[in-house]
């Protein structure tokens, strides 16, 4: 009997509670707030790693994982209640949820989703009409990706600051509607946006040197066949040598050059006070893996979505959204990230066909500015587009 | 140390074998899909290398008095040159693909081991199929044939799938172990086959 209850100590040591979405409906398509309620049940401190992941998507259009790791440490005995973003791709339909200690995995299970195809209509205070979900002040986020399940919002009582400013970004880039949103509405296209990256290359071959090479090699080839066909080997395999050399010297060359290309698109209204609209595309011409520090959600494409791996670390800094990149498959993320976006040395530049493509907005308004940063492995176009 | 002469019947075939995977590198770095883009190269420059092989096989077969050993260092050095025409090709595919060295190493083993099992396979077949007619179609029908029909049931018999996959770094070694057996199968088949002609 005290073997059977030291072996089941360690399975009791933490109690996970799961709850995804608003009054427990996970919106599909659209980021939910995942609540994780932890209890300490042992008499010791608790210190390890919970992670949270989910399957996506389905044989038809592909399969893949989203996971989030997040470290925690509780006192003996100790609960608390954490929130984080959760997207809920089509094809998720439940989460698993595992607590690792140092010991071991000391707590897993299986919860399934509620799901929900349809946004949800919220109201704060007393609303004038029926609505799906009734949010308290207290529970109000201040992160406005977790209003996304929302398609109107009724506010009838007095918002903080931050508040406001969630539900304004909300209403101006997540197609939210509420009575205190601005002016300012921002859309994309997401098949804009693929169609441009996927004409991207991270850096084109060096055709000034390839083809001059490829040229002299295949007309200088015939005569030295010919010298080798009358016993002139020699010739030839110095013939080879050079253009090998030539070979070796524009891989050196090119293994310097930039592997994965990034277009950033960074969308800011003066009237949304706290928030900013940040796309991000990437395309790589090797298999790489990547990440960008904050909480980065996936637009998917329509099909494909096999070995669409996500993966959200939590880091002394914040998040960090790691993802692979493989040739010929851009990736595209968005956030709404807090402004000033980052400093840049950004010129003013008419907006590219490309872009007014992607983002639905009141170009004749809007002032766009362009950078290009080169980092080692990394080239990054930037747009910053600023609306009144 | 003297090393053989090509045979003159193999210029052209050689010459031409260049131009063509010389021609694909480019359109395969043009093509819009790089997923496409990415293997087009790899799986033409092995359809051309069965061909050249094929070739370098029954020019062998009637060219010239040597010994079992000294005829499969020929057909092994030749078999390597027609490698070596194309290494330039695969250098250039490599740093624009991002193929790391031991994934390219392991393609280029795998490139001369396909390769000579189709030299041995032109070597002998002139013993086997008698009429000129019928061996031209069973050698490059078979060619065509043992690229192709593999891919539905067992790709690993295909070079055509074994190449980018190794390339990839997707594995494929029984593609890589099957090429190996067969050019090893092949030594003493090409030693026999000399010695009872």
């Amino acid at each position: 009997m005290i073997f059977l209850l030291l072996f089941a100590l360690p399975a009791l040591a933490l109690e996970v509670g799961v709850e995804v979405g608003w009054a427990g409906r996970a919106v599909v398509s659209a980021v939910n707030p995942l609540w994780l309620s932890l209890e300490n049940l042992d008499p010791q401190p608790f210190s390890g790693a919970i992670r949270v992941s989910a399957g996506i998507g389905s044989p038809w259009r592909g399969e893949a994982r989203y996971t989030a790791e997040l470290p925690v440490f509780l006192a003996p005995f100790g609960r608390t209640r954490l929130v984080l973003p959760w997207p809920v791709p089509l094809g998720m339909t439940s989460l698993r949820v595992e607590a690792f200690a140092e010991s071991g995995v000391v707590f897993a299970r299986d919860f399934p989703l509620n799901l929900s195809a349809e946004r949800l209509r919220a109201g704060l205070g007393p609303p004038p009409e029926p609505v799906d979900v009734l949010l308290s002040p207290l529970d109000f986020p201040t992160d406005p990706l977790l209003l996304w399940p929302f398609s109107k919002l009724f506010v009838g009582v007095p918002l903080s600051a931050g508040a406001l400013a969630a539900v304004r970004a909300w209403a101006a880039f997540l197609g939210g509607t509420a009575e205190i949103s601005t002016p300012c509405s921002v859309s994309f296209s997401s098949e804009a946006f693929f169609s441009h990256l996927r004409g991207q290359r991270p850096s084109p071959p060096l055709w000034s040197a390839l083809v001059p090479g490829l040229l002299f090699y295949l007309f200088g080839l015939g005569p030295v066949l010919s010298r080798f066909a009358r016993g002139n080997t020699w010739v030839f395999l110095g013939f080879l040598v050079v253009f090998l050399a030539f070979s070796l010297f524009y891989g050196v060359f090119r293994e310097t050059v930039a592997h994965i290309f990034l277009v950033f698109v960074d969308v800011e209204c003066k009237s949304v006070d706290r928030f900013c609209l940040e796309l991000c595309g990437a395309v790589s011409r090797r298999e790489e893996a990547w990440g960008l520090p904050g909480f980065w959600v996936e637009v998917l494409p329509a099909r494909g979505w096999e070995g669409l791996d996500v993966r959200w670390v939590y880091t002394p800094e914040g998040w960090r959204t790691e993802a692979g990149l493989t040739p010929g498959r851009p990736r595209f993320f968005l956030r709404l990230a807090e402004k000033p976006g980052p400093e840049l040395a950004a010129e003013p530049s008419p907006p590219p066909n490309w872009l007014t493509q992607v983002l639905r907005l009141p170009w004749e308004e809007a002032r766009v500015q362009r950078a290009l940063l080169s980092q080692k492995g990394h080239e990054t176009e930037v747009w910053r587009v600023l609306l009144p | 140390m003297r090393l053989p002469a090509l045979p003159p019947p193999l210029v052209t075939p050689f010459h031409g074998f260049a131009i063509l995977s010389g021609a694909a590198l480019p359109v395969s770095l043009l093509w819009p899909e790089p997923t496409v883009g990415r293997t087009l190269f790899l799986q033409v420059l092995v359809f051309l290398q069965g061909i050249l092989s094929l070739q370098i096989g029954e020019v062998e077969r009637g060219y010239g008095g040597f010994r079992p050993h000294a005829r499969l260092l020929r057909l092994f050095f030749f078999t390597a040159t027609a490698l070596a025409l194309a290494l330039p090709f695969l250098l250039v595919h490599r740093v624009e693909t991002g193929s790391d060295w031991p994934a390219f190493s392991l393609s280029l083993l795998f490139l001369l081991a396909h390769g000579f099992v189709w030299t041995s396979a032109g070597y002998g077949l002139p013993a086997v199929v008698r009429s000129e007619g019928l061996r031209f179609v069973v050698k490059y029908g078979g060619l065509v044939l043992a690229n192709v029909l593999p891919l539905f049931f067992a790709p690993f018999v295909s070079g055509l799938w074994v190449l980018p996959a190794l390339w990839e770094g997707r594995g494929a070694a029984a593609g890589l172990a099957l090429y190996l057996g067969l050019s090893g199968v092949s030594i003493p088949w090409i030693w026999r086959g000399r010695r009872g002609s």
